[in-house]
């Protein structure tokens, strides 16, 4: 969904607090903030997708651009709770889920069908999760927000230099992973 | 088989593809080459595992928390009072203001200014001129102590040093005498003024400071001389020690004075000042010893004359 033309209206609309506008820009940016936390590894990505756009909410009369741009300050606000959900996870142990709580969170239906259909994603997160961190987050902007290497080093603080050396030795390592596992092809 | 495989090391082929080559295959075209078409296909099966939007659940928790959001914060911006405008200033008093501030640093500036001259104008301090301590006399209506006197006004001590220095030609001990007083004309501890050593027969120089000492280097020997007479007719010991005493005395003050007296004419008119001071001092020193020693012996030898 690209909203095109239309973006400042709802960008005005969405700094007024317009509630059409706020649903038009998650339908927008959440898939692309979803899954740049999900393939980083995140423990909660969906929870981090809600408090990154809380975050938005709270910042929006600071934002002014087009909607390009308006996805890689998103994406920029996803990198920083990213990292602040990794510093509070590594201070705070997680406790295991009781058999009530997984109760009431299982959807049903059936589950080796979901995990066959899973299987060939589980192994391309899997390779990519076996880059390096810094390998992970370039690939992952690059692939799931079509960011380009300015906007890429601009989110991660790092030079365009060090942003491509990284692109290429990413790409490379993915690549062989996924050939040896035989997930392409 | 994949061609990748046929190679160790990777990123040397990778380096075959340009940045433009690279940015094309994340967009999801391709530059043709076989090398290009692996890694677009790698790239695009790790697109289609990552996209993944939230579920119809978590879309409606996480836009109810975010609507909520944005409605609270809109409302809060709504309620919050208006900034105050400040009320308009017209241009005359924008004007006295800035001219009011300008004054008072210019006070504080003058006044500080006035306060460190007029430390170091009570500290003595020898500013040249005496500019400075006019001003402050004049400002603050007061007198200034150790300045220098209405007739002086305006000429520091070095300038009336300078100003004897070159009155005098000749350079004796009146000159010596008058720089020193000007010198010393702003001294807070200023003691009473001193017989003036220039005054006291110094009027024929060096030979005249000799005749002085043999006058009274004579002086004194005849008073020794009468001193050792009187002590001969009171016994022999009292007698042959006070004579002896007050001659050697009297000799010693005759040579002392015209040693000095010889020595002083030979140094020439210079020093004539200084070795015509000790002489007398000497001379003047041995009259004096001589005259107590006689007055001594006399009154010892009435006392010892046996009463008829």
């Amino acid at each position: 969904v690209s909203l095109g033309e239309q973006f400042s209206t709802v960008l005005d609309a969405a700094k007024t607090g317009a509630d059409w506008a706020w649903e038009l820009l998650y339908d927008e940016c959440s898939p692309v903030v979803l899954s740049y936390v999900r393939g980083r590894g995140a423990a909660e990505p969906e929870d981090l997708v809600a408090e990154s756009f809380l975050h938005a909410v709270r910042a929006i009369s600071s934002f002014s651009g087009d909607e390009r741009g308006f996805r890689a300050w998103m994406l920029g606000i996803a990198h920083r709770r990213l990292v602040d959900d990794w510093r509070y996870r590594s201070r705070r142990p997680l406790s295991p889920a009781t058999d009530e709580t997984l109760e009431a969170a299982g959807g049903g239906g059936d589950v080796e069908e979901e995990a066959l259909a899973r299987t060939e994603g589980q192994q391309v997160l899997a390779c990519i999760g076996g880059l390096s961190a810094d390998q992970q987050d370039v690939l992952l902007l690059r692939l799931v927000a079509d960011l380009s290497l300015d906007e890429v080093a601009s989110i991660l603080g790092k030079r365009i230099s060090a942003v491509k050396a990284l692109q290429r030795r990413g790409i490379a390592r993915l690549h062989k992973e996924l050939f040896r596992q035989g997930v392409s092809r | 088989v994949s061609s990748f495989d046929d190679y160790d090391d990777e990123m040397a082929r990778l380096n075959e593809l340009s940045d433009r080559d690279l940015d094309r295959l994340f967009a999801g075209g391709s530059t043709g080459s076989a090398l290009s078409d692996d890694l677009g296909a790698v790239l695009g099966a790790a697109r289609t595992a990552l996209t993944e939007a939230p579920s119809e659940v978590a879309r409606e928790r996480h836009l109810a928390v975010v609507l909520q959001e944005a409605r609270d914060l809109a409302l809060a911006e709504q309620t919050r009072a208006p900034a105050p405008v400040p009320a308009p200033v017209s241009p005359w008093r924008k004007v006295m203001r800035r001219s009011l501030s300008v004054a008072l640093k210019l006070s504080v500036a003058l006044g500080a200014a006035t306060l460190s001259m007029a430390g170091l104008a009570y500290a003595g301090v020898d500013l040249p001129g005496n500019a400075a301590e006019n001003a402050v006399e004049n400002v603050l209506r007061i007198e200034l102590p150790n300045q220098g006197r209405p007739e002086n006004a305006g000429k520091s001590v070095a300038d009336e040093v300078q100003a004897v220095i070159e009155s005098f030609e000749d350079r004796g001990c009146e000159f010596g005498q008058a720089v020193a007083a000007a010198a010393s004309a702003n001294r807070q501890d200023e003691s009473p003024a001193k017989d003036d050593p220039c005054t006291k027969d110094d009027s024929n120089g060096a030979n005249g400071s000799r005749a002085t000492a043999e006058e009274r280097s004579a002086e004194g020997r005849a008073r020794a001389s009468e001193a050792s007479g009187g002590a001969s007719d009171a016994g022999a010991d009292n007698a042959g020690t006070h004579d002896d005493f007050g001659r050697a005395t009297a000799e010693e003050a005759s040579n002392g004075g015209q040693g000095n007296g010889s020595s002083a004419s030979e140094a020439g008119a210079d020093n004539a000042g200084t070795h015509d001071d000790f002489g007398r001092a000497t001379a003047e020193g041995a009259s004096s010893w001589g005259q107590e020693k006689a007055a001594s012996a006399s009154a010892r030898r009435k006392a010892n004359r046996p009463t008829d």
